[in-house]
This record gives C-alpha cells, sequence and structure tokens, in this order.
C-alpha cells in the first residue's frame, strides 16, 4: 500500500510535469498574445509585455513559470486586474464543484437505476426504451441538449429562468441534467450489460440454491460484482464532467470555472490558461488515484502493487 | 422422502420445443444414496433444476408431480422454496472455481447460507461456518474464513461448496458433477471426503455423474438416463451385474476396466444422442442400438420391472424375460 501510493505520487508529478510543459508550448504556438487588439499602441503593447516578462526569450519565460510553480504560485490574471490565479481558483471552484459533484451523483444513481431496471427486464419494453433513451444520451452533444432544454423549458414553457444561474434549486435542474446526460446513459447501459454478464453465472446459481431472495441476490451478489466496472468509469467521468462544465456554465450563464477556463483561452490570459489547466490535470489525477484505492477495494482479485 | 413421478419438461425455443424430460420417475429414500448417469444432455441437471424450483427461463414443467416430504414441489411458491433450498435441499455444482462470488469472503458467503436457514445469530453463525469447514477437512479454517475464493485452489473451493452445502443439515443434497471440474488426485480425495461425510451424515444425496465408476464406489442405486427418460434404474449390483438395457450396457463398455480383463476392448456408444427437437416416435435409443426391432421404431417401450428395485425400458424384455444383454 505505502510503496504503492509513493509509486502513483511519483507518477502524478511526472504526469503534472508533462501536461504544465505541454500546455505551455502549445499556448505559446497559438498565434496572438494577451495584449493584442486594435486600440493598443505599439508603446503600450511593448510595456506590458516587459512587465509581464513576455519579451524574454521563450524558454526563460517557461523556466521562469516552473520556478514559481514550484512555490505554489500560479501568477497573476492579466484580465482580471489586480486578482492571482490562485484567488480565481478559489472564488469560481466551489460554483463548478458543486454542479459538478450534483452531476456526477445523479449520473451514478439514475444510471445504476435505469441500468438494473433494463438488465431486470431484458428485452421487454422498458429495456428497450431504456436502451433507445441512453443511445440518443450517448450521442447527442451536451451542448445541443443544453440549448433545446433552455428552449423548451426556460423559453416556451417558463419553467425555470435562462438567466438566473443556480440562484434557487430549482435552477440546478437543466444544468445537471445537460451535464450527466452523456455520463448517466453510459452507466445504465454498462450496468446493463455488467449485471446480464453476471446474472447467468455460476455464482448466482449457487445464491439462488442457498436460498437467498431475489431481491438480495440483486442488491448483494449482482450489484457488488457489477460495481467495479462502474468505479473504472468514474476516472474518466470526471474528466468528461470538468470538460462537460465549460460549455454548460456557457450556455446556462454560471459563473464558474469552466466559463473563466474559456474566456481564459480566448484572451490569451496565459496565467489563467495554465492555472486552469494544471488545477484540473491535477483533479482528475487524484480522482484517479481514489478511484485505484476503491477499484481494489471492490475487487478483491486486485492486488496494490 | 423424494418421489419424482411422469415429469415431462420442455424448453420452448425459438427453434421449436427441446423435450429435456419425457417422463422421469424415479424416487429417493431417507439416507439413500442415488446415482444418476447419462450422457450429456441426457436431461440429468435439468431433473435436477425442477427438483429445486431452479428452472431456466424458456424451459416449463408440462406435466408430472414432484414431491418431496409431502411438499408438492412445482405448487410450492417461491418464498416457500427459498427456506426449502439451502434448508432441506442443497445442491453442490459441477465448477468450483466459478461457482463462489468473488467479491466476498467464504466467510460470508458460507455465514450467509447459515443465516438464512437457522436461527442462529452472527456469532455462532460463524462458529459454526467454522466447525463445518474443519468437518470437511479444510485445514485453518479461521483463516480460509477470511480468504477470497481466488486465493484457494480448486479443491478447497469445492470443499468450501460442500461446507456450505451440508451447513443447514438438508434432508436432501443435490450434487451435480462435483468431481468433473477437478484434477484426477482433488476428485479421489473429493470422493473420499463425500463418502465419509456419507456415514456421518443422514441426508439422502443425488450424486449426478457422466462416471459409472465413481457411481460403483459411492451410490446406493443407479438411475440411468438417456433423452429425458429414466431407461434403467435398480441397485448398484443389478446394474453392474444384471445389466438390462443396452445403453447401460453400452455406458459400462465406456469404462476402462479396473479388474485386469483387458480382452473387451473400450467402446464408445455409436451414434449421437437424439434431437430432442424432434423426438422419434418410438424408443429414442433405436437408432443407435445393436438390438433394434421392428417395434422399437414404433412404440416406446414401457417400464418392465425386472425385480422389486429393477426396472429397464426396452423391448427385448419382452423377447427373453431375462434382464441380461449381451453385448
Ligand atoms: N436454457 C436452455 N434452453 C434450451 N435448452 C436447454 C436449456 N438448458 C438445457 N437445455 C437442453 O436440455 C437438455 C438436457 O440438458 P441437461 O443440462 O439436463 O443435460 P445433462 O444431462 O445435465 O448434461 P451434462 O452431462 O452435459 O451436464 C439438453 O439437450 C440441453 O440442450
Ligand atoms: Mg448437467
Amino acid at each position: 500500500m505505502i510503496s504503492f501510493t509513493i509509486k502513483r505520487f511519483f507518477g502524478a508529478v511526472l504526469t503534472l510535469f508533462i501536461v504544465c510543459t505541454l500546455t505551455f508550448f502549445l499556448m505559446n504556438i497559438v498565434p496572438g498574445g494577451p495584449f493584442l487588439s486594435e486600440k493598443t499602441s505599439q508603446q503600450t503593447l511593448d510595456r506590458m509585455n516587459e512587465k509581464y516578462g513576455l519579451d524574454l526569450p521563450i524558454h526563460e519565460q517557461y523556466i521562469n513559470y516552473m520556478n514559481r510553480l514550484l512555490h505554489g504560485d500560479l501568477g497573476i490574471s492579466y484580465k482580471r486586474q489586480g486578482f492571482t490565479v490562485n484567488e480565481i481558483i478559489a472564488e469560481k471552484f466551489p460554483v463548478s464543484a458543486k454542479l459538478g459533484i450534483i452531476a456526477v451523483i445523479w449520473s451514478i444513481f439514475s444510471g445504476v437505476i435505469l441500468g438494473t431496471a433494463a438488465a431486470m427486464n431484458r428485452n421487454k419494453l422498458l429495456d428497450r426504451a431504456i436502451m433507445f433513451i441512453s443511445t440518443i444520451g450517448i450521442s447527442v452533444p451536451g451542448f445541443i441538449l443544453g440549448t433545446l432544454l433552455i428552449y423548451l423549458f426556460a423559453e416556451m414553457l417558463g419553467w425555470v429562468s435562462a438567466t438566473d444561474a443556480l440562484g434557487s434549486p430549482k435552477q440546478y435542474i437543466l444544468p445537471v441534467i445537460t451535464l450527466s446526460m452523456q455520463s448517466m446513459s453510459y452507466i445504465a447501459r454498462l450496468i446493463r450489460s455488467t449485471i446480464l454478464d453476471v446474472i447467468d453465472s455460476d455464482f448466482i446459481k449457487t445464491a439462488k440454491a442457498k436460498g437467498v431472495s431475489r431481491i438480495r441476490i440483486i442488491y448483494k451478489h449482482i450489484m457488488r460484482n457489477a460495481l467495479i466496472p462502474l468505479v473504472t468509469y468514474v476516472g474518466p467521468m470526471t474528466a468528461f464532467i470538468i470538460t462537460g462544465g465549460f460549455y454548460v456554465e456557457r450556455i446556462f450563464n454560471i459563473p464558474g470555472l469552466g466559463d473563466y477556463f474559456v474566456r481564459s483561452v480566448e484572451t490569451r490570459d496565459y496565467p489563467l490558461i495554465m492555472g486552469l489547466t494544471i488545477f484540473l490535470a491535477l483533479l482528475v489525477i487524484v480522482v484517479n488515484f481514489i478511484v485505484d484505492i476503491l477499484y481494489r477495494v471492490v475487487d478483491p482479485r486486485i492486488k496494490l502493487q | 422422502m423424494l418421489s419424482i413421478n411422469d415429469l415431462h419438461f420442455s424448453f420452448f425455443t425459438p427453434a421449436g420445443e427441446v423435450r429435456a424430460l419425457n417422463g422421469v420417475s424415479l424416487d429417493v429414500a431417507s439416507g439413500e444414496v442415488v446415482g444418476i448417469v447419462g450422457e450429456s444432455g441426457s436431461g440429468k441437471s435439468v431433473t435436477a433444476s425442477v427438483i429445486t424450483g431452479l428452472t431456466q427461463a424458456p424451459g416449463r414443467v408440462k406435466s408430472g408431480e414432484v414431491m418431496f416430504n409431502e411438499i408438492d414441489i412445482l405448487s410450492t411458491g417461491e418464498k416457500a422454496m427459498q427456506k426449502i433450498r439451502g434448508g432441506e435441499i442443497s445442491m453442490i455444482f459441477q465448477d468450483p472455481m466459478t461457482s463462489l462470488n468473488p467479491v466476498f469472503t467464504i466467510g460470508n458467503q458460507l455465514i450467509e447460507a447459515i443465516l438464512l436457514h437457522t436461527d442462529k445469530n452472527h456469532k455462532e453463525a460463524r462458529a459454526h461456518a467454522i466447525h463445518m469447514m474443519s468437518q470437511v477437512g479444510i485445514p485453518n479454517p479461521e483463516i480460509r474464513m477470511k480468504q477470497y475464493s481466488h486465493e484457494l485452489s480448486g479443491g478447497m473451493r469445492q470443499r468450501v461448496m460442500i461446507a456450505m452445502a451440508l451447513s443447514c443439515e438438508p434432508k436432501l443434497l443435490i450434487a451435480d458433477e462435483p468431481t468433473t471440474a477437478l484434477d484426477v488426485t482433488v476428485q479421489a480425495q473429493i470422493l473420499d471426503l463425500m463418502k465419509t461425510l456419507r456415514s456421518e451424515t443422514d441426508a439422502a444425496v443425488i450424486l449426478i455423474t457422466h462416471d459409472l465408476g465413481i457411481v460403483a464406489d459411492i451410490c446406493d442405486t443407479v438411475v440411468v438416463m438417456y433423452a429425458g427418460t429414466v431407461v434403467e434404474r435398480g441397485t448398484v449390483d443389478e446394474i453392474y451385474d444384471n445389466t438390462a438395457h443396452p445403453y447401460t450396457r453400452g455406458l459400462l463398455d465406456c469404462l476402462p476396466r479396473l479388474d485386469g480383463d483387458t480382452d473387451s476392448p473400450l467402446e464408445p456408444i455409436e451414434g449421437l444422442p437424439v434431437d430432442l427437437l424432434n423426438m422419434p416416435p418410438g424408443c429414442p435409443f433405436a437408432s443407435r442400438c445393436k438390438h433394434t426391432m421392428n417395434i422399437c421404431l414404433t412404440t416406446p417401450s414401457p417400464e418392465f420391472e425386472l425385480s422389486e428395485s429393477h426396472t429397464s425400458r426396452c423391448w427385448l424384455h419382452t423377447a427373453s424375460r431375462k434382464a441380461e444383454v449381451r453385448a
């Protein structure tokens, strides 16, 4: 366990390093710069570039950045004057995190229930309906679904407001549905197919022969096995929901991190791009680490090493 | 104690009706060990599934009766069957490698069975589980309790299955090819164990197997099945020494002889098992039999009683009332 953790820690540091380096250089390859706009004179531009060290050769910029990063300093935003990137993350992340966590929980909860219901009614109408909906859920991009939902429930029916982002619990419904649709659909299919794999296995026959009730067979003997592939999906799902958050926050006017991320790229706010990328990468790494531990808890056949 | 009467069971598949059981009758007395033998597909496992009420989806009992200690199994509801399963009737399956749930400890699965069918509390159930494990010859049962099935060898897993099956003192134990998936030395150990347990418990046993050698070793009586019917049944001595049905003769000829008689070569039964989708009108074995007569092709043979305990379904018995069929 300890050597596993140490190995994973170094793996994580290496991954982060690669993410930082790649982002840094990719960002600089993209044409344009933070202070380029028609109104600024060449003089102002030079002054700004000098102030932020953008006039230095690229490798020096890189070394400076990495040096600051090592001290936990993500720099100052170019565009949101006077705020450090750390402050922006601290302010905006809770909004995104709340939405994301609700979406993750909802994906798992509804996905598991739908998948189980489908498997228990294999090839019947309910199963077909759930599989149909989940096929659509997987293939319709979130921004289309979100726009559709807004049009239907905010514009036409007026049940929720299109502008009052997350103002009341009711306002969470559409963003959460939009954000969780794909992972919910995926989980429903995953759970369905694993249950169908497990349900005919010998150990279920044993459980039945022991006199275990049908309900208990489902929630104890089958579910515990079906959880294994579900747990492995939690890692990719987190990444999914983070990236999904970008456009969901845009569409629903939610002032979270995702919206900032998109805007930071548009405005070439280098420190903010870097800071957010590193932060989100770290988040995914941490989640994956937890998943690895969890995976070994649900599946005793896997040893920590 | 168990009495099956003229049981008909079919799988209604898209390809047609698979007649898995065509009038099976058999009796098991308390404490008796009955062997069911027959080629693959003869309906041995299906018979077991009907007894435990665990029949599979497109399959349905068409007619017949299964009585277990005055209980009519076929009309017993699922809730009541759950009490019987694992309590009064328990089962051991063929493949111990896959018969235990991989994500729960051995102890968890043993205790679950005990809690379901006794009034023991968790602590007592645990103690009983450990006791059962040592009874089936598992060393260090306390440690084994905390292990998962992948940490045990095939033989150990089958011992766990046996411990689990016996843990609630069943009146009937059905073992469906309990040694087929094991290698030969382990097979011998498990059979030894079953023999020992035989004398220690008073449970009746139905032992399903392909192997007539095993049957001779452990069983009191033998039921020979072919194409969903019982073609011959009798005591072990009757079946081996007074073989009546040509099919049984064929099965015995497939056995390597251990008594040094190497003159008669091993002879597999020729031909393929009958197609259960298109059952012939007469004796199902007629197409493979060396003694086929005209009547065999048109009318299935009734059951001829050769002694009080010995019956056989073969028209040959009308010709010679003699029970022996010489190959
Ligand atoms: N779920 C099912 N659907 C359709 N047919 C089935 C099903 N299960 C069993 N059968 C058929 O029923 C017949 C009897 O099967 P059964 O499993 O009882 O054979 P068996 O004597 O136990 O054979 P084996 O020695 O191979 O275990 C076989 O012909 C099989 O093809
Ligand atoms: Mg079988």
